[in-house]
C-alpha cells in the first residue's frame, strides 16, 4: 500500500499500561497476585494515550504540545514503533520512524567508534553507508581520539556529543524529536540546531515534541495539543498556539543546559 | 517551512487488532542484516576483550573440559572408550543451546534500559545471539574434531553426517531463545528457572553417558527428549564416523518439532514485542 497524502496518520490510538504487567512479574509476585495481595498495594492500569486520531501530510511539520504527563512522548514512541499499540491504529510513510532521543543504545563496553557503528546499525543502515558516515560524524562530534576509548570513559557532555552526531547524521524517512535540542554547551547546540535545519528540509515529515512554543510556531505547520492522554486540539498551528499560551504560563526559550543535563545516565 | 516533497513510499501500519505480523517483520531482519552480524560479532568481541587468551578460549575451553572429564572418568573407572569425549559432544551441544537462550533473555532484559527509546525490531536480539552462539559452537566443534584426531580418531566422510543435527539443534535454539527471551520480560525468574530445567533436559538427554548404555525399557522416554538426538546426532558421526542409532521416525519429529519451535517462538515473539518496553525494571 502506497499513500501520497499520508505521512502520519493515527485512528483512535490507545496505549495502555497495566501495571500488574509492566512491574515485571517475578514468582513472589505472582503468587502474591494469586492470594489477592497485590490487588489491596496495586492499582490496575492507566491509559497514557485515548482515542487519538490525526493525519499529516508528506512535507507537514507536527508541533506535539501538553503539559508534563500529556503523552507526548508516548506518542512519539508509538509512532516509532518502541512500544505497539493497545488500540487503534497507527499508518507511517516510509521506512520505521528514526526517533531522536539522547544517550539512547549505547555500549558501555564498546569504544566511541564502535558505537557509532552501532547506533547506526539500529538505524537500519547498511555497512557501506555507515562507513560513508564516519568521517562526517567525527569531524561533527569533535571527539578525535577519544573515539577510540571505551564509552565508560566519557563524560557526560562527550556522550551527548556522540549521541547527538550519530543521530543528526541519518536520513530518516520520518524524524520524531523529543526535546533534542537542549543539549550541550552554546556552541555545540548552535551547531546542532544548525544541523537539524538541514534534515529538516529532507525528511518526509516531522514530529517535535518541546515545551518551547516559540520554536514550536517558528518550524511546525500543524499541531497535536494533547491533555491528559487525550486530544485537545489539532490544526493550524497559530490559533492553537494561541489558545495553549493563554492556559499556561509564558514558556521562554529552552535554556542552555549543560552537558549533565542533557543525557540520560548509561548503565 | 515545509519538508521536501518525496516520492510516495509503502505505508508502514501498526494495528492494535493484529500485532506481531510475521511476514512485515521478516523483511525487516532482512533490513537490518547488518545490525545483526554487527550485535553477533561485537558481542563475541566484547567477550574476548581485555583476556590474554582472547577468542583462543573457544579453542582452549573444549581442551580443558576434555582433560578435567578425562580425569574424572578415570577416577570414577567408567569403562566406556573415549567416555570423556562422548561428554563432551553433548556439553558442546548443550552449551550452544543454554548459552543461546539465557543470553537472549538477559540481553533483551539490559535492552530494556539501554535501548528503550531506539526503534529497532527486537526480534534481531534473540537472532544476534543465536548467531553469535553459532560461530563459538562451530569453532568449539572444529576443536573438538582436532582433540579426537589427536587421541586416535580421525575425522571420516562420515563427520559430515553432524552437520543436519546441527542445523536442526540451531533451528530449535532460536524457537527456544524467542519464546523464554519474549517470556523473561514479563516474568523475571524465568532466567532461573531455565538454568534447573536445561540441566534436567541435559541429564535425561544422554548428557553424561551415551544412548547405547541407557536400557531397553527406558530409551523409548529418553528418545522422547529432543536433546538425545541433538547429543547422538553430535557423538555418533565425530567419534564413529556413522549416523547416530535413533530411529528415522524419532530424528523426523525432531525435525518437525524444531520448525514448530522456531515458527510458534517467533510469532509468540512479535505478538509481546510491542509490550516489551512498557516493562518497568
Amino acid at each position: 500500500m502506497a499513500s501520497d497524502d499520508v505521512a502520519i496518520a493515527a485512528r483512535g490510538l490507545g496505549v495502555k499500561y497495566d501495571l500488574r504487567r509492566t512491574r515485571g512479574r517475578t514468582l513472589r509476585r505472582s503468587l502474591a497476585a494469586a492470594v489477592g495481595a497485590r490487588r489491596r498495594t496495586e492499582k490496575g492500569s492507566f491509559w497514557a494515550l485515548r482515542d487519538v486520531s490525526f493525519s499529516i501530510a508528506p512535507g507537514e511539520i507536527l508541533g506535539v504540545i501538553g503539559k508534563n504527563g500529556a503523552g507526548k512522548s508516548t506518542l512519539l514512541e508509538v509512532i516509532a514503533e518502541v512500544i505497539g499499540p493497545d488500540e487503534g491504529v497507527i499508518q507511517v510513510s516510509g521506512r520505521r520512524p528514526t526517533l531522536l532521543t539522547i544517550g539512547a543504545g549505547f555500549e558501555r563496553e564498546l569504544t566511541g567508534r564502535e558505537n557509532i557503528r552501532l547506533n547506526a546499525a539500529y538505524l537500519g543502515l547498511s555497512r557501506k553507508a555507515i562507513e560513508e558516515l564516519f568521517e562526517p560524524i567525527e569531524e561533527f562530534s569533535e571527539l578525535g581520539e577519544f573515539l577510540d576509548q571505551p564509552l565508560k570513559t566519557y563524560s557526560t557532555g562527550m556522550r551527548a556529543r556522540l549521541g547527538f552526531s550519530i543521530a543528526v547524521h541519518t536520513d530518516p524517512d520520518i524524524l520524531l524529536l523529543d526535546e533534542v535540542l537542549s543539549v550541550g554547551d552554546a556552541d555545540f547546540q548552535a551547531k546542532s540546531r544548525n544541523r537539524l535545519s538541514e534534515m529538516m528540509t529532507r525528511a518526509r515529515a516531522i514530529v517535535v515534541v518541546s515545551h518551547s512554543s516559540e520554536f514550536i510556531e517558528q518550524i511546525c505547520t500543524k499541531v497535536l495539543w494533547l491533555e491528559k492522554g487525550r486530544v485537545r486540539e489539532f490544526g493550524e498551528a497559530e490559533p492553537i498556539l494561541a489558545e495553549y499560551g493563554s492556559t499556561v504560563p509564558p514558556t521562554q526559550p529552552a535554556p542552555l543546559a549543560g552537558p549533565q543535563a542533557a543525557v540520560a545516565p548509561i548503565r | 517551512m515545509n519538508v521536501a516533497e518525496h516520492a510516495a513510499p509503502p505505508l508502514r501500519v501498526r494495528d492494535a487488532n493484529s500485532p506481531g505480523r510475521a511476514s512485515s517483520d521478516l523483511s525487516e531482519l532482512v533490513q537490518y542484516r547488518h545490525l545483526i552480524w554487527y550485535m553477533a560479532t561485537s558481542s563475541l568481541a566484547v567477550e574476548s576483550r581485555g583476556t590474554k587468551l582472547g577468542r583462543s578460549w573457544w579453542i582452549v575451553e573444549p581442551i580443558l573440559l576434555t582433560g578435567v572429564y578425562t580425569v574424572l572418568i578415570h577416577i570414577l573407572g567408567r569403562g566406556v572408550p573415549h567416555f570423556a569425549l562422548l561428554v563432551l559432544a553433548a556439553l558442546l551441544a548443550f552449551q550452544f543451546f543454554s548459552r543461546s537462550v539465557s543470553r537472549s533473555m538477559s540481553m533483551l532484559q539490559l535492552a530494556q534500559t539501554s535501548l528503550l527509546h531506539v526503534g529497532f525490531p527486537r526480534s534481531v536480539i534473540p537472532l544476534a545471539v543465536t548467531i553469535s552462539e553459532t560461530i563459538r559452537f562451530v569453532v568449539s566443534v572444529v576443536a573438538f574434531i582436532a582433540i579426537a584426531a589427536a587421541v586416535g580418531i580421525p575425522p571420516t566422510l562420515g563427520t559430515v553426517i553432524a552437520v543436519p543435527f546441527m542445523i536442526t539443534e540451531i533451528v530449535f535454539t532460536l524457537g527456544a531463545s524467542y519464546f523464554f527471551a519474549a517470556t523473561g520480560v514479563f516474568f523475571r525468574d524465568m532466567l532461573k528457572i531455565t538454568e534447573y530445567l536445561f540441566f534436567i533436559l541435559f541429564q535425561v538427554g544422554c548428557g553424561m553417558f551415551p544412548l547405547a548404555l541407557v536400557s531397553a525399557h527406558v530409551r523409548t522416554i529418553v528418545l522422547f527428549n529432543p536433546f538425545t538426538t541433538f547429543f547422538e546426532g553430535l557423538r555418533a558421526p565425530l567419534l564413529y564416523g556413522a549416523a547416530p542409532d535413533i530411529p528415522v521416525a524419532v530424528v523426523g519429529g525432531v525435525v518437525i518439532l524444531s520448525i514448530l519451535v522456531l515458527v510458534g517462538g517467533y510469532r509468540y515473539f512479535l505478538r509481546r514485542e510491542g509490550s516489551f518496553s512498557k516493562v518497568v525494571l
